[in-house]
């Protein structure tokens, strides 16, 4: 069973792109919606996510198909994008594995801190991660398929178990070119690494983009232990193991020579 | 030398096999530690220190050991660690020519631990721990051979590897005591060990032929608890040896690195509590108090039952014949009691099992019925757990009962031993 909201099923990119035409969209609000908004439209260029959670269980990806349609795709070619993901207190990326993968060539992916991978939940905060692509280029659509993985914390078990959720938010959409981008608004420029977790510093520029994703973020549900049962737990597990001692201190002594 | 080959070649190909399945399935042929040796390595390469790699808890000499994982190839540590093992079958035939077994039963119990599918497959998936096997089996090689000193240097270097084998301080110790109970004279009869080979000799008082819990004088129960309390020569050697090379190592890497590798190698390990699942009969337990203040009789209740069974394993099984025997015993017990249990430590006693199977009056098939009844164990775990961790399905009461089965398990395979366990079955076709 997947846990996730929106789409249940995996999708192949030609099947996302339909998708990315057949879901109606609500507008993501990041930051001065209005503001970004008509720089959107000065820029000419009108961007889509179309998220999803794959994989079950304790290890996932998180997938974003990331499309710009450009008016004039030309002036975009030389482009890399970057999402700025807010990772949950449920959730945690692993940094070594994220480095392999960087070293693979398959993404790249910084925390913006470091990552205690064994913390549980509540021992944990929520953190920022640069998540790096190229894009690719067909007509006047350029995209980008973007696949990290992501791992689920261990939750506190509640009064009756079960499973808990837990939201991902819509992540910040920044774009940067080797030639400079002057549509945009000087307020929504930022300033951070340029294709990589240490280096130089490039500016990049948030764009507003449309995404399936609720307004509070795609859902993961992660089982939960089942408080109630603590008291047989404790009893059977301690009448388990002290049965065990004295049993094979009673086999020792009938074995005593 | 064939089987040594045969024994290699198998373990190649099950290298080369991980390297494609690591890259098919989902789950991983490589042990999720031998990716933390690699990057360890890789720092020690740049000049950083291996605990800059979160979850890197083991010596430093492991990182140092396999740095060719990122100069030559990352399959270097398996191999190492295969190689590790064929030196490892050689150890326990050595081993049991010390103690006098026949030759024939020295190399049936190397095959076991050369074709032994568990270590095959726990080499090859990159797991170090044969590293601290091998250690331990060359303390149990040192002082069968008669040099407390070195024992107790290896040994020393054995609990700064692993921290585990500190609990063998106590049989270790004991085998070298001038206490009746522990002396050579106490062996097997027809025993043709040389008197060299337990050359305690010089501090063992003369055997009265009587037996140790028949008719003794006071006198006797004096000498006995001096004996048991006052150290021989061989014993202060032991301790002298095991404490300095510890106490160097400590140093050296504790200058080198600081507290982080205290903390990381030896205290982490001392208090780890995890709740994530495992095999460990706690695993349920400690999850579903995690967060709580857990309760002093909580904490009693755990550590008692494993420190009365170590005790008692130890002067039942302290005698220099019985060792390996004895190790075996009290590996099952940590292991078993542990509060984490991960697949990786079934090697701490698989290895020491070789050592121990011709003692053993088991039929065939009764050792066949207890193996399949501890690996259908693992199995009937390995389900629910699955279940939970890749398929995200509530399974948590089955992981906790499946742990209990285990334990179960755990507990009749170690009574089991203990009620076949017959050191005189070695000496009656010599």
């Amino acid at each position: 069973m997947i846990f996730v909201s929106g789409t249940r099923i995996r999708l192949g990119l030609s099947q996302f792109t339909l998708v990315v035409l057949l879901l109606p969209f609500t507008c993501n609000a990041v930051g001065n919606r209005d503001a970004l908004q008509q720089q959107s439209s000065r820029c000419g260029l009108h961007a889509t996510i179309v998220r999803q959670v794959e994989r079950e269980g304790f290890h996932r990806d998180l997938g974003s198909l990331v499309e710009l349609v450009a008016q004039n795709p030309l002036e975009w070619q030389n482009c890399t994008i970057a999402l700025q993901e807010t990772i949950p207190s449920g959730l945690y990326v692993n940094q070594d594995q994220l480095m392999d993968l960087e070293r693979q060539g398959t993404l790249t992916a910084c925390p913006e801190t470091f990552v205690d991978v064994e913390a549980a939940q509540w021992q944990s905060e929520s953190f920022g991660v640069l998540v790096y692509s190229s894009l690719e280029t067909a007509h006047n659509l350029l995209y980008a398929h973007i696949r990290m993985p992501i791992h689920l914390r261990y939750h506190a078990p509640t009064d009756n178990g079960g499973y808990a959720g837990v939201y991902i938010p819509p992540p910040k959409l920044l774009i940067r070119c080797s030639n400079e981008i002057t549509c945009g608004n000087k307020e929504n420029y930022f300033t951070g690494s340029c294709d990589g977790c240490t280096g130089s510093h490039c500016s990049w520029l948030q764009i507003p983009f449309g995404t399936n994703t609720p307004k509070e973020g795609l859902r993961v549900m992660v089982p939960v232990g089942n408080k109630s049962l603590l008291p047989i737990v404790n009893a059977f597990t301690f009448l388990v193991t002290g049965g065990g001692c004295l049993y094979i201190l009673s086999i020792l002594v009938s074995t005593w020579k | 030398m064939k089987h040594l080959f045969i024994g290699l070649i198998i373990r190649l190909a099950l290298i080369f096999y991980g390297e494609f399945h690591d890259q098919k399935f989902q789950v991983p042929f490589t042990d999720v530690d031998y990716k933390v040796f690699t990057d360890a390595a890789r720092n020690v390469l740049m000049g950083a220190s291996p605990y800059s790699r979160h979850t890197y808890r083991y010596s430093p000499i492991v990182a140092y050991v396999l740095t060719p994982n990122i100069i030559v190839h990352q399959t270097f540590g398996k191999i190492l660690f295969s190689i590790l093992d064929l030196v490892m079958a050689y150890l326990i035939y050595r081993l049991m020519l010390r103690r006098n077994v026949s030759l024939r039963k020295a190399h049936l119990s190397s095959l076991f631990w050369l074709y032994n599918p568990l270590s095959v497959v726990i080499s090859t998936r990159g797991n170090a721990d044969t590293l601290s096997s091998l250690l331990v089996a060359g303390t149990l090689l040192c002082l069968y051979a008669g040099k407390p000193t070195v024992a107790g240097i290896v040994h020393g270097l054995c609990i700064h590897m692993r921290l585990y084998p500190i609990v063998f301080s106590l049989p270790f110790y004991l085998s070298l005591s001038s206490w009746d109970r522990f002396s050579p004279s106490k062996e097997p009869k027809k025993s043709q060990v040389s008197s060299k080979s337990f050359s305690n000799s010089d501090e063992v008082p003369k055997a009265d032929g009587s037996s140790w819990y028949t008719g003794r004088s006071l006198f006797n129960l004096w000498s006995d608890c001096k004996a048991l309390f006052i150290p021989n020569k061989s014993q202060l050697k032991l301790v002298l040896g095991c404490v300095s090379a510890l106490l160097t190592v400590t140093v050296v890497f504790y200058w080198l690195y600081g507290y982080h590798f205290l903390y990381e190698s030896m205290l982490f390990h001392l208090s780890r509590k995890d709740i994530r699942h495992n095999f460990s009969v706690y695993f349920y337990l400690q999850y579903l108090s995690a967060g709580a203040v857990v309760s002093i009789w909580q904490r009693v209740l755990m550590f008692i039952p494993q420190l009365f069974l170590l005790v008692a394993l130890s002067f039942r099984y302290g005698r220099m014949f019985d060792l390996p025997f004895c190790l075996l015993a009290q590996t099952i017990v940590i292991v078993m009691y542990n509060p984490v249990i991960t697949s990786q430590y079934f090697v701490w006693f698989l290895s020491l099992l070789p050592a121990c199977i011709p003692m053993l009056d088991l039929t065939l098939k009764q050792a066949v019925f207890h193996s399949v009844v501890w690996v259908v164990a693992q199995l009937a775990w390995l389900l629910p757990a699955y279940w939970l961790e890749f398929r995200g399905e509530d399974t948590f009461v089955y992981i906790w009962l499946q742990g209990i089965a285990f334990f179960c398990a755990n507990i009749t395979l170690l009574a089991r031993l203990i009620q076949s366990y017959n050191p005189k079955l070695v000496l009656k076709d010599e």
